[in-house]
């Protein structure tokens, strides 16, 4: 009998721990949603110490701590340390506020493998534009205190139309600070970069310089820096696959406890995500609803299930084809061949032809927006 | 000649999963899943070893964990070798492994 291969839920690897949606900057392509959780919604350090546990056995074997700022969980030695002990590698992802030398020393003796620090262009006037905060200087003695310590660099860029003209720079910041890893992130438009599409989105020609300095960096740093390029989807012809697969490497657990497939897919409307204060992470990743709706082939449209791609790109993400469809069972609308494939063609036809100023501005992230 | 000692980059760290029954190099952002030799090699990448070192101890290790104690079963000296040196040669490329030229002094 041919075993169903589809259909077999292997355990997660990684957990993204979003502490708190709380944070110093105001990135308008911030990817937390719109409507964030607020503080008194927040889990417990208790809470949090009890998903770890339950991550481990589980299977999962590396945590990264995030947010919103994760260093304003005041006990975030406390949740290293607890992860450490559970054999889990683990990484900071951070703007870089708050993280002194004396942090520093005290998460890396609590057992923190890995800090990213994040920067919002490769000098200060346009960083700290971007992140709507004067953060840049801080965010360069956070790199110090990283290296100081002895844990290891990432660095994460995220790009966009009003920065990727500069990535020269950025690799120059990048290796000045001597990063191990680079991250040079293609704006993904989700929640508040949705909202500013049209301020951030590159024209092609920009995306195609930036290709190049891209390459030719990675070529001659070869041994000394590991360069990632999150490629961006709007000028490629196959979507990406979503986060390794809907529920298939890693998990989220949200600041109020929700347990996501992945970091953005609290936006699809109509679907009920689990919490960890009601129901074990084992129980979730197995057998909930929520994260058995993509698993497999079954919930593909016809597009893409008489495409051979779509072991390659599982249909793509599911996120955007709810973003930008209104149906989360759509084709990703990247795919060259989606029924919603217009939508991207637009985006990018209105972003190459844009000759006047930009009429509306940009919108920066705001942590207590108002529900309506 | 100077003796070269591969040793596991400070970014990574060795794990047996008990969960998956599998040796895991645990990586910023990557976790790589390893076959029973990939680890063996890797655990002996202490700074501390030679390639030829390595490959000593590891015929060992397979000589001892074989029913049979005939070395016929397992490829030459040299041939391991070349395949150990191969296999790390790769691992610096990703970055996962450095080759030091000076043991790593105890602390």
């Amino acid at each position: 009998m041919i075993e169903s291969k589809t259909n077999r839920v292997e355990p997660p690897y990684s957990l993204l721990a979003e502490l708190t949606h709380r944070c110093p900057l105001h990135c308008p392509y911030c990817s937390n949603p719109i409507e964030m959780i607020q503080k008194e919604r927040e889990l417990t350090t208790e809470d949090w110490l009890h998903v770890l546990s339950e991550a481990a056995e589980l299977g999962v074997v590396e945590v990264h701590f995030s947010g919103g700022e994760p260093l304003l969980w005041k006990d975030l030695d406390v949740l290293v340390q607890h992860a450490y002990s559970l054999e889990m590698y683990t990484n900071l992802i951070t703007s870089g506020i708050g993280l002194t030398m004396e942090k520093a020393k005290h998460l890396k003796e609590a057992g923190l493998d890995n800090v990213q620090i994040s920067f919002q262009a490769g000098e200060k006037t346009q960083s700290d534009r971007i992140g709507g905060y004067k953060a840049f200087d801080r965010k360069r003695e956070a790199v110090r205190a990283v290296k100081k310590s002895g844990m290891h660099l990432s660095l994460n860029f995220v790009l966009h139309r009003l920065n990727i003209d500069d990535l020269d720079k950025i690799i120059a910041l990048a290796e000045e600070m001597k990063a191990e890893r680079v991250e040079l992130a293609n704006t993904q438009y989700y929640n508040w970069a949705l909202l500013n599409r049209n301020q951030l989105l590159p024209t092609r020609e920009q995306i195609e310089r930036a290709s190049e300095v891209y390459e030719a960096a990675k070529a001659r740093l070869k041994n000394e820096m590991e360069m990632i390029w999150v490629i961006p989807d709007y000028y490629a012809s196959t979507p990406k696959p979503c986060m390794g697969g809907w529920g298939q490497i890693g998990l989220t657990v949200a600041p109020n406890g929700d347990v996501l497939p992945c970091p953005t897919a609290g936006m699809i409307e109509g679907l009920f995500f689990e919490n960890v204060r009601e129901s074990s992470l084992r129980y979730i990743w197995n057998d909930s609803k929520s994260f058995n709706q993509f698993r497999g082939e079954e919930w593909m449209p016809e597009t893409c299930r008489s495409c051979d791609l779509r072991h390659v790109d599982g249909g793509g993400c599911r996120c955007q084809a709810f973003a930008l469809t209104g149906d989360a069972y759509a084709t990703d609308p990247v795919c060259q061949w989606a029924p919603h494939h217009h939508i991207i063609e637009k985006a990018v036809k209105d972003t190459n032809s844009k000759t006047e100023k930009l009429s509306s501005s940009i919108i920066y992230r705001q942590y207590a927006r108002k529900l309506k | 000649m100077t003796a070269s000692f591969p040793k596991l980059s400070t970014k990574g760290r060795l794990k047996y999963d008990q969960i998956r029954e599998k040796h895991l190099l645990l990586l910023p952002e990557k976790v790589v899943v390893l076959n029973e030799t990939a680890a063996s090699i890797l655990a002996l990448c202490d700074g501390n070893e030679t390639i030829h070192t390595i490959t000593g101890k590891l015929r060992d290790s397979l000589m001892e964990g074989s029913e049979n104690t005939e070395t016929e079963a397992l490829p030459s000296f040299e041939k391991m070798k070349r395949e150990i040196t191969q296999f790390l040669h790769d691992m610096v490329d990703y970055g996962w492994v450095v080759i030091q030229y000076d043991r790593v002094k105890d602390k």
